[in-house]
């Protein structure tokens, strides 16, 4: 369970560009939760995914996972029970090794990084076994770098890696906008089979309300660093696009966009 | 024809031994993309303490993993300065190489000889054993080709090793590396540790093939490692299996090569730093246009 309590996050505190963005903010995710996140440029989306996985401070109040204080835990150390997929496909690997060594690396998270060889022969065929399960022939390019596959299928392989240990969560910072419609609606689909498989705790924030509405358990609008509409079971399943885009233009509206 | 082959045999000998200064910029200059100066300062380093310890009479070969184990805490100073007190790369190996410059006077003074009669790794008792037969200017290129060959091979071995991998992903992107519940700063100051003390390991093994330190050998040498991996990063780019560490083996024997074909055309020794300077342009320019290729198929 992830719990934020009284959160208040400030940019450039005591300069003349400060900036609020939450005062006194709240929110609670429960085991099991898919929580999808929309909300305009601006409404804290991002800086909420920040703050719970500790690459920005916060000025005031807690971060509890699973009931353990990690509001001043360092953001590498509170990744040891998080995954992080970015928008950015180039994010969530490293160009210049191969698909084998990166699937190496995650394989190994958690653990210690010594002098034992990067590539456990024994552990290739796991690999190959959850690449192929993506369906996009993967598994075939163990060898290749990289930085020569596609965005696609970059992020498609960053998705498994960060998945590839046990994690409390998953962080899915507007993980498909980067990509083609098609090849989005693809991820989409392997982002959400594989947080069923593995039964991950998943919170992601999109841009696409489709989405929004057709996947997770529970919808949050933000805006200006709160939450404006919260849907979670039946009431979000019968939660539509034109529903939710109704209620995000008129939040749009009064803001003079 | 004999003057001729010592002639090269002593310049592949120089690039051998400057090929393990080569690795430790190849670590953090191609690796880790961190500019390190350090180097100027943990070259001669090395030297000012092999030059002192085999004056007082150490083993030779002992006086190895000393002057590595110091070229370390070079590394490691940098390291600090930049990843835990937040100095930006070059100025943080601008700190410790000014630093080490009077450090270096301290250990040697400004000019340090040894002793002809002193033995050094290229004339003590197991190398004699073994190559004892050989002229000395090919027993040096012998033993330095041997030093050489195995740090390339350790480190060949080392960038496949789990930590290996990580030192290689912290280059390439240090944001996986965060979300790999590592410390992006420690890898880093790992990689500068490794890479100087290879560093101090070449300006070792110089003094013991010049029998001599002087605290002014380290200018140029940051530029000298960056030149022989470009150089050889960019000759050898489009030949898959050859490693890079071999790539800047070739570089510096090159680079070396290159500077005696200068020298030999009556080219005055005032003038080389010089000339390095310009080659090292020439240099940059190709390895950019080389940048620019690889981003363009990023």
């Amino acid at each position: 369970m992830l719990e934020l309590k009284n959160i208040v996050k400030i940019y450039n505190p005591g300069t003349i560009t400060e900036m609020c963005i939450f005062e006194g903010f709240n929110l609670t995710v429960a085991d099991g939760d898919f929580i999808s996140i929309v909300g305009s440029n601006g409404s804290g989306k991002t800086s909420l995914l920040n703050i719970i996985c500790g690459s920005i401070p916060v000025e005031g109040g807690e971060i509890l996972i699973n009931g353990e204080n990690v509001t001043r835990m360092k953001e590498f150390k509170r990744y040891e029970k998080i995954g992080r997929v970015y928008q950015n496909p180039a994010m969530g690997s490293c160009p210049n090794l191969t698909l084998l060594e990166n699937m190496a690396l995650a394989d190994n998270k958690g653990k210690k990084y010594g002098l034992k060889r990067g590539i456990n022969k024994a552990r290739k065929d796991y690999y190959r076994e959850q690449l192929s399960m993506l369906g996009l022939g993967l598994e075939d390019k163990l060898e290749v770098k990289m930085g020569n596959l596609s965005g696609g299928q970059r992020q498609a392989a960053a998705l498994v890696m960060a998945t590839l240990t046990p994690i409390d969560f998953l962080i899915l910072d507007e993980h498909t906008a980067a990509l083609d419609p098609k090849t989005a609606e693809t991820i989409m689909i392997l982002t959400d089979r594989i947080i069923r498989e593995k039964k991950l705790t998943a919170i992601m924030v999109t841009h696409n309300l489709r989405y929004a509405v057709e996947y997770g358990n529970r919808l949050i609008m933000m805006d200006k660093g709160h939450i404006v509409l919260e849907r979670a079971g039946s009431e979000k399943e019968a939660t539509t696009v034109n529903g939710v885009l109704h209620i995000f233009n008129e939040i749009s509206i009064e803001c003079g966009n | 024809m004999s003057s001729f082959l010592d002639l090269i045999a002593g310049t592949v000998t120089q690039g051998f031994i400057y090929a393990l200064l080569s690795y430790g910029v190849y670590i953090t200059y191609r690796i880790l993309d961190f500019p390190d100066l350090t180097v100027d300062g943990s070259f001669p380093l090395g030297a000012a303490v092999t030059a002192v310890l085999l004056t007082k009479g150490m083993d030779p070969y002992l006086t190895l993993p000393v002057a590595m184990a110091v070229g370390a805490l070079a590394g490691l100073a940098t390291g600090f300065i930049h990843v835990k007190v937040g100095v930006r790369d070059l100025l943080a190996g601008i700190i410790t190489m000014t630093g080490l410059f009077s450090i270096n006077l301290q250990i040697a003074g400004s000019n340090l000889a040894v002793d002809r009669a002193t033995d050094t790794i290229f004339t003590a008792k197991p190398t004699m054993a073994l190559f004892g037969s050989m002229p000395l200017i090919y027993r040096k290129l012998v033993v330095s080709l041997i030093l050489a060959v195995i740090l390339k091979i350790i480190l060949d071995v080392y960038f496949n090793t789990q930590s290996g991998l990580l030192l290689r992903a912290v280059g390439d992107n240090s944001t996986l590396v965060t979300t790999l519940a590592r410390d992006k700063g420690s890898v880093k100051i790992l990689g500068l540790v490794i890479s100087n003390t290879l560093v101090a390991l070449s300006g070792a093994v110089v003094c013991h093939e010049q029998r001599a330190f002087s605290s002014n050998m380290g200018t140029g040498q940051v530029v000298f490692g960056l030149a022989t991996v470009i150089i050889g990063t960019t000759l050898f780019k489009n030949i898959g299996f050859i490693k890079g560490t071999t790539a800047v083996m070739a570089g510096s024997i090159l680079y070396k090569a290159c500077i005696q074909v200068a020298i030999s055309l009556g080219l005055p020794a005032n003038l080389l730093k010089l000339i390095t300077a310009v080659l090292f342009l020439i240099i940059l320019i190709l390895g950019k246009r080389r940048k620019s290729e690889v981003n363009a198929n990023a």
